[in-house]
């Protein structure tokens, strides 16, 4: 509806030149895009069904995102890693060639080499390959449930702030008593009640999430409430819904992205913990607490069924909370 | 004034604050922001509601805007009541009334450039149509004496006078006859200020607009006003032409606020006439006339009887047992 012009001294350009200067968030962020990247693009990387396929005089793009329905009725899908090509086809297999679910029980729990890089397990599907559709996963879990979790959060929290006397109190008690109850034993507890399912995960984490965000935006709402471009707003008679959100909500999301990031993490964390205890994702989906729970019963020798699915979580846990903080102190005027 | 009727009436308003006090448990007292407070503006003059820090301007400005909820009392704005108003029958009135904030660094969203934060304005009011808003916004920007290319900025590439200027513009992006200035100088330069009132009375004349300026500088209220009220302790205690208040003040602390006005000779004696002490705490005001206890003059009357406003002339009113209340004059 409004134009806009482009403008260097912008909040925006403000934090991201702050951010810049911590180095070590940089390279988190970095490895969270990378990471990002290799989830969206898995199918690309780690598959058995070729990236382009010649078979029969004809040219096949893409079959391991596109389903084409002469390849489906050979039962090729199913069979990529057999199939041998013939005279004159050819194809191009994605770097990691195996599937996430393609077991081979003749390579069982092999440990890492040439072929399976980081190693199989006990069905022999490759743990490369089945890391790599974890991150898919884990990630995916992470970004919705957090979702969620601010979705609400801000609902709530603005409300709380906006309209401060008994909607406040309600809320606040609210988040108390979500606060007092240990989220992962409800989680747990909620999840033996409902299917298992990435869905299920995802809505119960974030229904979980929000009283942190609530608080934070409950509290900068308190505080731009007495701004007096909010007053003028009022007494323009603009509606409280355009002043909440229009108005007072870009003003308050810097402390709702900062931990929305270390929620990602926890999410990440929580997702890996439940699949873990065998409350997450169903088998055989690959979420690395999935491939964590697989590993137990081999720890003793198969120890990269263990170091890798566990490097993954760490890895991208740390690069999240080192983000939320870089973006933490970006954004605190104070640290300037 | 007399004969024309009051544009903008203020009956007894009333705004008690509970101190303490939750949700189950009873306030245990009340701040007396502003109590039984009564005036009237009258179309096209200049208003200005003087007092020391924490006498209830402000407060007595936000009641007006319908900003905060009165505890007692009426506001009457041409004709209508605007305290029995539901919001929806307010926001057409509201329009008429529009406030200028103290602290032009908080009275403007960081977040959205001046284009946006006028043009939301007259959309949400209809006042002008689509196509024509950016036009329109240029005459806004041109009245207030901004460049048209200020349009596409954000608030904080202004300095403080160019952003007190926006202010007055989205004001008027309304269309208001009234409007409500709350200490629109005090955060400015000096020299910044002269600037800013002269505009505000250059639009006085060509929009044709009355105000209500509320102040704690003589200087600025003299320079602009032809009322003066001064408020203490949420209760006016004097209202007068400025001349007449300059010149003759009648309320013991009125005296004392204009003796306190700083003279630029460095020779000049001590002020004749200092109040004596610190106002006190509005939660528990003294009994009688909440003055007394900081006044030379107060007798055992101005310890127990709370005087009322009493009538000096047509158009002078002090509320002081000592100086007003001799027997020729009437109380009001």
């Amino acid at each position: 509806m409004f134009r806009k012009s482009y403008n260097p001294h912008s909040y925006w350009n403000t934090v991201w030149r702050e951010f810049n200067k911590h180095r070590l968030s940089l390279f988190a962020l970095i490895v969270i895009i990378v990471l990002g990247l290799i989830a969206l693009l898995a199918p690309f990387i780690a598959n058995d069904i070729p990236i382009l396929l010649y078979k029969g005089g004809q040219l096949y793009i893409f079959p391991n995102v596109i389903t084409y329905s002469d390849l489906q009725a050979e039962n090729l899908y199913a069979n990529f890693d057999r199939w041998q090509p013939s005279d004159g086809d050819w194809m191009v297999k994605p770097p990691i060639p195996h599937g996430p679910f393609r077991q081979n029980l003749e390579h069982s729990l092999q440990s890492p080499n040439r072929i399976h890089w980081l190693g199989t397990d006990d069905r022999g599907r490759d743990v490369l390959s089945r890391m790599i559709w974890g991150s898919r996963l884990s990630l995916s879990v992470g970004f919705v449930a957090v979702g969620i979790a601010v979705i609400i959060g801000i609902v709530l929290g603005s409300l709380a702030g906006y309209f401060g006397k008994w909607v406040d109190t309600l809320v606040l008690r609210f988040i108390e008593l979500m606060l007092v109850i240990p989220t992962f034993f409800l989680i747990i507890t909620v999840m033996a009640f409902l299917p298992p399912s990435i869905w299920t995960i995802m809505i119960v984490i974030g229904l979980t999430g929000w009283p942190g965000v609530a608080r934070l935006v409950r509290g900068e709402f308190l505080k731009q409430r007495q701004m007096e471009y909010v007053l003028a707003s009022q007494a323009l008679g603009l509606n409280n819904t355009r002043i909440m959100f229009r108005h007072i909500l870009p003003n308050a999301m810097g402390p709702v992205f900062v931990s929305a990031t270390f929620g990602l993490a926890g999410a990440i964390l929580m997702e890996s913990g439940l699949s873990f205890l065998g409350f997450g994702v169903p088998p055989p989906a690959p979420s690395w607490g999935e491939l964590l729970k697989q590993s137990q019963g081999y720890v003793d020798f198969a120890w990269w069924l263990v170091l890798f699915p566990g490097l993954a979580i760490f890895i991208t846990v740390t690069a999240f909370n080192l983000v939320g903080e870089g973006l933490r102190d970006a954004m605190d005027p104070r640290l300037r | 004034m007399n004969g024309k009727e009051p544009y903008l009436k203020v009956d007894n308003l009333t705004k008690y604050y509970p101190v303490g006090g939750g949700l189950f448990t009873k306030a245990r007292g009340y701040v007396r922001a502003v109590d039984h407070v009564s005036f009237n503006v009258y179309p096209g003059e200049t208003v200005s509601l003087v007092g020391e820090s924490g006498s209830g301007k402000t407060t007595v400005a936000r009641l007006i805007l319908r900003l905060v909820e009165p505890t007692e009392g009426s506001i009457v704005f041409n004709g209508v009541d605007l305290t029995t108003l539901k919001s929806g029958e307010l926001r057409n009135i509201r329009r008429k009334i529009q406030i200028i904030f103290q602290d032009p660094y908080s009275s403007l969203n960081p977040r959205m450039t001046v284009y946006s934060m006028l043009a939301e304005v007259l959309l949400v009011h209809r006042i002008i149509s689509r196509e024509k808003i950016t036009e329109h916004i240029e005459y806004l920007l041109q009245l207030v004496g901004l460049n048209t290319d200020a349009m596409y900025r954000y608030p904080h590439e202004f300095s403080g006078g160019q952003r007190q200027r926006i202010g007055i513009a989205r004001a008027l992006a309304v269309n208001p006859s009234l409007l409500v200035a709350d200490e629109p100088v005090s955060a400015l330069d000096v020299s910044v200020q002269a600037q800013i009132l002269n505009l505000l009375m250059e639009l006085q004349e060509k929009l044709h607009l009355t105000y209500l300026i509320i102040s704690h500088d003589l200087g600025v209220v003299r320079h602009i006003s032809d009322r003066v009220l001064v408020m203490y302790l949420g209760k006016i205690v004097e209202e007068a032409p400025t001349d007449i208040l300059f010149d003759s003040p009648n309320h013991p602390y009125t005296k004392a606020l204009l003796s306190a006005i700083p003279k630029p000779d460095p020779s000049a004696t001590l002020p004749k006439l200092l109040a004596q002490g610190e106002p006190p705490s509005p939660v528990n005001p003294p009994p009688g006339c909440s003055f007394h206890p900081r006044c030379p003059y107060a007798t055992e009357q101005c310890k127990n009887e709370t005087p009322p406003l009493f009538r000096i002339s047509e158009t002078h009113r002090s509320a002081c047992w000592v100086f007003a209340n001799t027997p020729e004059k009437t109380t009001v």
